[in-house]
């Protein structure tokens, strides 16, 4: 009979598949590594966070209270250290008692000395291992090790990854996951950058800097307003950051929210020399007024957008200062731009890219101008005759 | 002393004789008038009308034979007599020269008309078969008044001489189709027909498949409708299930309340529908399958959320799946026998008490229980009571499938049941139909539901009735201006 025969071809498959299977309860989530240099240099040392979704998801466990033994940690901890990721790992499987799945690992924290050391090594395991999330953000602790920023407290968020990853998801959008830095980092002409989270003197977290690298060593870092410079090079249109203008003749100062940076980027190689040329269009709302200025005043508008495009001017050339001749690398993508544009020019200029890019000329061209200035020109509390205009 | 044509010597002899048939019957009333004794099975005779018509006639002043009935009959045999006594007819033997002659007095209890149980609406005609063929009849003609409806009739069962009527529009229906259930109708050989079911397995095409290959139906807009699709109905004596021929999987999904409800209000209510089956069918395999072997599809806080749920339960989630799946089962069909009282508590007790205690006991994680009840649901939603129950069994199978290869076990298990219903056909047409063979015209009444208006002939393409050879012998094109 045929559901005879398609019984007999049934039933095997159905023998065959169960040893995949792994229930949830037996699979240890691995949410955040945090990855340092050991005390010899090619040992590392790795912390591991793995999660307790009981913990996490706020679940009242029909113990109540607890014996206070273990902490009320949301993870376990488990710190390894080893020559080499593959041994790392064995040691890792060897102290969690389920199956490691990396597959939800969504932040990797990377320590500033190993970064300065070089991430190679690092980085190729994980190109490797299908398991791998590759977008997961790929982080670097400024002035610390790794380990000290995944175990800082962050009372926000029920887990440290999340925090870290909202911060960067939400304010600085930075490109630094492992797919943007693997992308980088093999295209020519650019080089990869991450987010880099840093501690205040009270302790607690914040991200403020972006982590240059060259060559797959970090070099140095971008910070305050130059991040919204450099984000906005690198194709984010939607800038976190507000800046500072001086009004001429005014004492305080006027901030305004960059809403929209569009850049426009040229490139002409002439002689086997490149120019850049860079045409910025920011719009920009105003947040704070310490000037007492009447910004419903045209005239005030005028002054006011000529300072913003004079500061926004000031920003891109310092950042590029600072990126071709203090660091030397070229994070923008310059060299990723002579390539595109024109690959036979970029031919004879790769071999001595590193020379060529220091000196490269470019030119910053601003087209700024304040959209909104809020509910009314002038501060309300300021009587009439205060008023600057 | 006459001998009749019944070979019987004397009226007493007779009685005897019908009475030996019957087995000495206590419903057989003999009654002797004048110029004839009149025998007769109380129960199935209305007897004001037999003293109006019959007795009180042959009481009156005599002489005259005047029987105020106009289906009088002559009975060749005792066969034939007691043959129609057995179907509410009066026998008068006459005393001159013994013949039989039967007059037509049936009046059956039966139900009145109401609601049907099985398939209510709120918008649409509140109508249901009885089990009265005649009447049952009588609810089809009142809907489609034209002399292109036929009927054709047999006798079937040695013991229970049932009646089944086959309807169809002439010049709609395709006459393949019509000659082949005409033909299958006949060859039933069998001894009683109780139920319209028993009729429909001895004529179904794929007698042992799950799937149903005919639509049962108590409805008589139902039968009406698909009649005018170019259907053919079966009606039988003594059930009020109708059985329509072709028949495709995705009328299962369609209820007679689409029709009556307008076009954007009906077309939501068909995706809702469609989503429904989908999850009736898969929900619990891809619950399973997902969280033990493709942990990575899940989003991170969903995954947690789970695993929270899950750690406090021992058993594995395919065996989880099934123990819950099974109670759910076991529910649903208590709660049909039970009276209608106690319905209403099994259906809290089950889903609060049992549901809630088998969590806080650690013994079932409640993401499962979510899943079942969302299943169950979504399995409700099915219009068609004899479509639920493949998918019901079905999803057990996928549920076996998905705890042993996971996403893969179900992609396979879902090719299956896919060859398999692309293989089936409902008397010549093929069961997935309008999808496959894709008939595009088809489409407009399957998902969504165009206005009426905007349909001419609905679903006349549906049923690809005619297998491609025999498109010359379409009807549609030979009668022009059929029917309105």
């Amino acid at each position: 009979m045929k559901a005879a025969r398609f019984l007999i071809l049934l039933l095997p498959m159905l023998l065959g598949g169960c040893w995949d299977r792994t229930e949830i309860n037996d699979q240890g989530i691995v949410q955040l590594t945090a990855f340092d240099a050991g005390d010899k240099p090619g040992s590392y040392q790795s912390l591991v966070q793995v999660a307790l979704p009981k913990k996490i998801s706020g679940q009242a466990s029909s113990t109540g209270g607890g014996a206070g033994s273990t902490s009320s940690l949301p993870y376990m901890p488990v710190m390894v250290k080893g020559t080499g990721l593959d041994d790392m790992m064995v040691e890792l499987e060897q102290r969690i008692s389920r199956n490691v799945i990396l597959a939800h690992r969504r932040v990797f924290i990377v320590g500033e000395k190993l970064a300065r050391r070089g991430i190679e090594g690092v980085l190729d395991s994980i190109s490797r291992d299908p398991d791998q999330r590759l977008r997961a953000f790929f982080v670097v602790a400024r002035g610390m090790t790794a380990a000290k920023l995944a175990e800082s407290e962050y009372t926000l968020e029920a887990t440290k990854e999340e925090a870290l990853r909202e911060l960067i998801v939400r304010k600085m959008k930075v490109p630094s996951t492992f797919r943007d830095v693997f992308a980088n980092s093999a295209e020519p002409g650019i080089e990869p950058i991450a987010a880099a989270f840093s501690r205040g003197s009270d302790g607690q977290i914040r991200l403020k800097s972006i982590a240059i690298f060259k060559d797959l060593k970090l070099v140095g870092y971008v910070d305050g307003y130059e991040t919204i410079a450099l984000l906005s090079l690198l194709g984010s249109d939607d800038p976190y950051g507000v800046i500072k203008v001086r009004y001429p003749g005014a004492e305080g100062d006027v901030a305004i929210q960059v809403n929209k940076l569009k850049i426009e980027r040229k490139v002409a190689v002439k002689e086997g020399v490149p120019a850049f040329r860079f045409r910025v269009r920011a719009t920009g709302r105003v947040t704070g007024n310490t000037a007492g200025l009447d910004l419903g005043d045209a005239a005030v508008k005028e002054k006011l957008d000529v300072a913003m495009k004079q500061e926004l001017r000031r920003l891109y050339l310092s950042l590029f200062d600072k990126l071709q001749t203090k660091y030397k690398a070229d994070s923008t993508g310059l060299g990723q731009l002579v390539y595109r544009n024109n690959p036979k020019a970029w031919k004879k200029l790769e071999p001595e890219w590193d020379e060529v890019y220091p000196r490269a000329a470019v030119a910053v061209d601003v087209d700024a101008t304040v959209t909104q200035v809020g509910l009314m020109g002038a501060p309300f509390f300021l009587p009439e005759d205060e008023v600057n205009k | 002393m006459t001998i009749s044509t019944t070979g019987m010597t004397s009226v007493s002899n007779t009685v005897e004789r019908i009475k030996t048939t019957l087995g000495d019957d206590p419903d057989l009333i003999v009654h002797d008038a004048p110029e004839a004794t009149v025998v007769y099975l109380c129960g199935l005779i209305d007897i004001s009308r037999l003293e109006r018509e019959v007795l009180t006639p042959l009481s009156e002043a005599g002489g005259g034979f005047s029987i105020r009935n106009s289906t009088m009959h002559r009975a060749e045999t005792i066969e034939t007599a007691v043959k129609s006594l057995l179907n509410g007819s009066a026998l008068l033997i006459r005393h001159r020269d013994l013949s039989l002659l039967t007059v037509n007095l049936i009046s059956m209890p039966h139900r009145p008309i109401e609601t049907p149980d099985s398939e209510p609406s709120v918008r649409g005609p509140h109508e249901g078969f009885t089990e009265m063929l005649a009447v049952n009849v009588a609810l089809i003609r009142r809907r489609l008044v034209t002399d292109k409806l036929r009927v054709k009739s047999w006798m079937i069962g040695s013991l229970s001489q049932t009646e089944v009527r086959l309807l169809y529009l002439e010049g709609t229906a395709s006459p393949e189709v019509v000659e082949e259930m005409a033909r299958r109708i006949g060859a039933i050989k069998t001894e009683a027909i109780l139920e319209s079911t028993h009729v429909e397995e001895c004529i179904r095409d794929h007698p042992y498949s799950l799937f149903p290959t005919m639509l049962s139906t108590e409805r008589p807009d139902v039968v009406s409708g698909s009649l005018l699709e170019g259907r053919v109905a079966v009606l039988v004596n003594n059930s009020p299930f109708a059985i329509i021929a072709p028949y495709q999987f995705w009328t299962a999904f369609q209820a007679s309340e689409d029709y009556y409800l307008l076009t954007g209000s009906a077309t939501f209510v068909r995706l809702v529908r469609a989503i429904s089956m989908f999850i009736a069918l898969l929900l619990p395999s891809l619950y399973v399958a997902i969280t033990t072997f493709h942990p990575e599809m899940m989003p991170t806080n969903l995954l947690l959320s789970i695993a929270a749920a899950r750690e406090v339960s021992p058993f594995p989630a395919l065996i989880e799946a099934l123990l819950m799946e099974l109670t759910f089962e076991a529910l649903r069909e208590a709660a049909i026998r039970l009276p209608r009282i106690m319905g209403q508590t099994v259906g809290i007790v089950g889903a609060l008490v049992i549901g809630q205690a088998v969590v806080q006991a650690g013994i079932v994680s409640t993401p499962m229980v979510i899943v079942v009840s969302m299943t169950g649901i979504a399995s409700l939603m099915i219009p068609r009571y004899n479509m639920t129950f493949p998918i019901r069994i079905l999803r057990f199978l996928l549920l076996f499938m998905a705890g042993s290869l996971g996403l893969v076990g179900i992609l396979f298990g879902l090719f299956l049941i896919g060859i398999y219903l692309t293989g089936i056909k409902s008397v010549g047409v093929p069961y997935l139909t309008p999808i496959a063979p894709l008939r595009l015209d088809g489409m407009r009444d399957l998902l969504i539901r165009l206005p009426l208006f905007s349909v001419i002939r609905p679903a006349e393409a549906s049923i690809a009735s005619k297998p491609p050879e025999a498109d010359a012998l379409s009807p549609r094109h030979e009668n022009e201006g059929g029917s309105s």
